[in-house]
């Protein structure tokens, strides 16, 4: 959950669930304060085919992380942010998941023209995609040198600095003079922003921007349909960044725009006249209006119910709890859906993670054939059951989800009985280690919420089966989960923890090995805030990603990712156990409803209203 | 209780009258605690609500005996037979009486061990206050003045916290789910306050009575006086008081269970188990109700049998009783 806070030293920024489950923030909420009514949807029912007009109702618990699209980064907010702006490309609402991992021009007119042996990307803005300003003004290449230009402000500054930083020339010197501003009034960065540039970032005419590379990256393209990516009006310079004030004057060049935000409590979008269909291809805005009812004490359970009585039409930031979920697949409910389709999962979740540090038990995590010993005696089937059994839970027995670059078919390199484990191999190798059953005693970290307690249970019932010791440690926050324990060198080194169970979300699919073997296996740059959270370190998978990182096809840099998958399974640095699909719900009068692996929920800006 | 000095001077009198006016074996003499164990022993709910105890008892003591018949440990997980694939527990059957719970694991099992948890936190903090009341209470009564305000004003700072706060603050402190021990200390800390004051009161109207200046004036020393002689007659208040405590130090440890501050898992424990059965309710009513209906059952039998002994030690009680029977 890294969600306010800079990520310097990660390359590739953080990942894991800080986009899901907001935290919780805000004020007490009295429930049902805003429930918009739909008129022009419910009176038309009779027609086929998409209808416009309607107000569409989203209920949840928690708020967005930050509103700003320099530092949005959980999947709520890019939910929202859909919306109200857009980027250069983006990954589109397409009813495949192998279409919807695909980038597409979204504000750019095509696929940028690639030059200089793929080092410079020059890219065109679409005419008439206009920002809602008085009077409505074009979204020009100057607008999108600005948003980046943004990233590095020192108030609200992205949380992935690692991605730019690595791909365009000079955006790290820059980043770093910016980050280290003393004065943050809105004067000042705005100043600053007129007086330094980003060498490899131009606006060479009004519409026309050119990025840069310091060498190819065939996943530069992702990289900008991020939302952190997102062009910035030159209005923004009067506020600090993600402050209320820039909130109060939010620039939307989206098909919706922030007609009211109380934080904590509700979000209420409606049409932005400024906006024109024909400029975008990838949002159809049926409905007139958008509402968020944020609650805080709102369970799952009962907004689920809300939306099946019809008062609510889909979730905000939760999703189909566990109890419930087996119910609506056995009676086949056409209102729910699971996501992606087919062998493809976002999350890499839970994933048993070792700490190489820790000095307990004389360093027996050291020793490679007690890790692997620890492979073989994870019930992986008992975790995928915690989340739902096979519909929605797949078993993982490799460091790369599938629907990510690097996962390889079939691989399987610690067979254990089908994912139930195989105690007796466990304790084989443990005996082969030169340990007797009970002699090492491992303490695992865990959250208090949700699933979590149970797949402590579950793994240290595991554990102690093949002859471990587990203790079990709670963490009541999620915040201090990561931030208090896994992302800090003092304590893994003090060996607090020993083994843990985090999840990684990828920033995005496909080719994404910076977003999921880099920052969780890149071992140069462990230190504060790391997400390799127990500093496995190889130089054979270091170079891998140096070599699948400036590989010219993406053929070759598959090739070098799943080497690199190959390798910290062979010296099992991580048990992996599921990887998940996400389940959602709405209510039946809510058509068009595809799963959009971004917001891990349906696109608001393309459903329609029966 | 303020009819309680009389019950006393009938304890002090009552021997004494024995001895002189009557011939032994003509008309038997009952003191106070033979009254109400007989009013006790004839009384349907006390009688009842012990059964339901001791069956909660025989519950916690042949824990393993119940594991042993089902062939399921307590904390044994049964993913293939006590889940579906889809990780629903299955409902009561055969070979899980009471259904499972959402690991797998055989609730009847695990509620049995967790009457061992209820049973030891509720006896051991309901006493552990019940000692500190009695002795916080007889100084503070005993010797007065600095003393007594002192201690009284503490008891009645214990008495106003706010106290599921305080000691979710308190437990969490300590370090997360602490365990048996800071769950007994905490229970017993915001309950020895009621007591205490209770003991005060008896006690600051007891020390006045002439046999203890007598025994003063005989030359007994302060600690004599409080325990030997003031002591007894404390007995009875403090007895219902703790039968009426158990009940609800079972219930404040089923509250820090359910609230995640209790035995640390995978330990059975009944508020702990309510806690993962909140979201599991709709599918699977097993989970609440047996952990549910155990609790239910020991507070209410405890609280029950409170109300009994409370009104086997009732003077007032016994006066009507005496005039229905003559």
């Amino acid at each position: 959950m890294q969600h306010d806070k800079v990520v310097r030293k990660a390359p590739a920024g953080p990942g894991l669930f800080r986009r899901r489950r907001a935290r919780a923030v805000g004020a007490f909420v009295a429930a049902g304060a805003m429930v918009g009514i739909s008129l022009a949807g419910a009176s038309v029912a009779a027609a086929s085919g998409p209808q416009y007009g309607g107000t569409l109702r989203l209920i949840g618990q928690g708020d967005v992380d930050h509103l700003d699209t320099a530092s949005a980064y959980y999947d709520v907010t890019w939910k929202l942010l859909r919306a109200v702006s857009r980027q250069l490309y983006t990954w589109p609402t397409a009813p495949t998941f192998a279409q919807q991992a695909q980038v597409v021009p979204d504000l750019a007119t095509a696929m940028p023209q690639i030059t200089n042996g793929g080092k410079t990307y020059t890219i065109t803005i679409r005419q008439g995609a206009m920002w809602d300003t008085n009077p409505p003004r074009q979204v020009t290449a100057a607008d999108e040198v600005l948003g980046i230009k943004r990233l590095c402000n020192p108030v609200s500054p992205t949380g992935a600095p690692g991605y730019y930083e690595q791909t365009i020339v000079g955006f790290e010197a820059y980043c770093n003079a910016f980050l280290s501003l003393k004065s943050q009034t809105a004067a000042a960065m705005a100043q600053f922003i007129k007086t330094h540039n980003i060498a490899g970032v131009k606006a060479i005419s009004e519409r026309t921007v050119q990025f840069d590379l310091v060498r190819p990256a065939s996943d530069f393209l992702d990289i900008l349909a991020l939302p952190f990516a997102s062009p910035a009006p030159a209005e923004y310079l009067n506020y600090v960044p993600d402050s209320p004030a820039m909130h109060a004057h939010f620039i939307s060049d989206g098909p919706y725009i922030i007609k009211s935000y109380v934080p904590g409590r509700s979000f209420d979008l409606v049409r932005n006249p400024a906006w024109k269909a024909s400029t975008d291809p990838i949002r159809k805005a049926y409905v007139n209006e958008i509402v968020v009812t944020e609650n805080k004490n709102s369970t799952a359970a009962t907004a689920l119910q809300q939306i099946e009585a019809g008062t609510q039409d889909m979730f905000w930031d939760q999703d189909v709890p566990t109890a419930q979920l087996a119910h609506m697949v056995a009676t086949h409910d056409p209102d729910l859906t699971i996501g992606p389709q087919g062998n493809n999962y976002i999350t890499m979740n839970p994933y048993l993670v070792i700490n190489l540090l820790s000095p307990n038990n004389g360093g027996a995590l050291k020793n490679l054939k007690v890790r692997q010993a620890m492979e073989y005696a994870i019930n992986k089937y008992a975790d995928s059951q915690a989340y739902g059994g096979s519909v929605i839970s797949g078993i993982l027995n490799q460091a790369v989800p599938p629907g990510s670059v690097g996962y390889i078919p079939g691989f399987n390199p610690y067979p254990d009985n089908n994912g139930l484990g195989n105690p007796a191999k466990a304790k084989q190798l443990l005996a082969e280690a030169g340990y007797k059953p009970g002699q090492i005693t491992l303490t695992l970290i865990y959250r208090t919420n949700t699933v979590h307690p149970q797949i402590a249970q579950n793994d240290q019932a595991s554990l102690q089966a093949a002859g471990f010791k587990v203790k079990l440690v709670p963490v009541n926050s999620s915040g201090a989960y990561y931030s208090k324990y896994l992302e800090n060198p003092t304590g893994t080194k003090a060996g607090v923890w020993d083994i843990a169970e985090p999840g990684w979300i990828p920033d995005w699919m496909g080719l994404n090995g910076r977003a999921v073997i880099e920052p969780l296996f890149d071992g140069r740059t462990y230190g504060p805030n790391t997400v390799d959270y127990g500093d496995y370190n190889s130089p054979i998978v270091d170079r891998d990603i140096d070599l699948a990182e400036s590989a010219t096809s993406q053929a070759v840099a598959t090739k070098y990712w799943q080497d690199a998958n190959r390798q910290v399974m062979a010296d099992a640095a991580i048990v992996p156990e599921g990887a998940q699909k996400t389940a959602v719900y709405h209510n039946s009068r809510v058509q068009n409803a595809i799963f959009w692996w971004v917001a891990q929920d349906y696109d608001p800006t393309n459903v329609w209203l029966k | 209780m303020s009819t309680f000095g009389e019950l006393v001077e009938e304890v002090a009198q009552e021997p004494q009258l024995g001895a002189a006016g009557y011939e032994a074996g003509v008309i038997e003499a009952k003191g106070p605690w033979r009254l109400a164990w007989d009013r006790l022993r004839h009384d349907r709910v006390a009688i009842g609500s012990s059964v339901v105890i001791v069956l909660i008892a025989g519950m916690a003591v042949f824990a393993p005996l119940a594991s042993a018949l089902t062939g399921h440990g307590m904390d044994a997980q049964y993913h293939l037979t006590g889940l579906t694939s889809a990780g629903v527990p299955v409902g009561p059957r055969a070979h899980f009486p009471w259904g499972a719970d959402e690991e797998g694991r055989d609730i009847l099992v695990r509620v049995f061990y967790g009457a061992r948890i209820s049973l030891l936190v509720g006896v051991s903090s309901a006493a552990l206050a019940v000692a500190g009341g009695v002795v916080l209470g007889m100084l503070a009564g005993f010797f007065g003045g600095v003393v007594d305000t002192a201690l009284a004003r503490l008891f009645d700072v214990v008495l106003a916290m706010p106290y599921l706060v305080f000691a979710l603050a308190l437990v969490a402190a300590i370090g997360g789910q602490g365990g048996i021990l800071i769950d007994i200390a905490v229970i017993s800390f915001f309950s020895f306050g009621a007591v205490a004051r209770i003991v005060r009161g008896q006690v600051l109207s007891i020390k006045e009575k002439e046999y203890i200046e007598a025994a003063h004036s005989l030359g007994a020393g302060s600690l004599r006086v409080m325990f030997i002689d003031i002591f007894p007659n404390l007995l009875a208040p403090v007895i219902v008081y703790f039968s009426l405590l158990v009940p609800s130090s079972i219930v404040f440890e089923a509250t820090l269970a359910f609230l995640g501050l209790g035995v640390p898992p995978p330990t059975p424990d009944w508020g702990s188990m309510l806690q993962e059965a909140i979201n599991w309710y709709n599918p699977a009513w097993w989970y609440v109700v047996f952990p549910g209906g155990a609790l239910l059952a020991t507070t209410l039998a405890f609280n029950l049998l409170g109300d009994s002994v409370r009104d086997a030690f009732d003077p007032r009680y016994n006066r009507l009783f005496a005039r229905e029977t003559e």
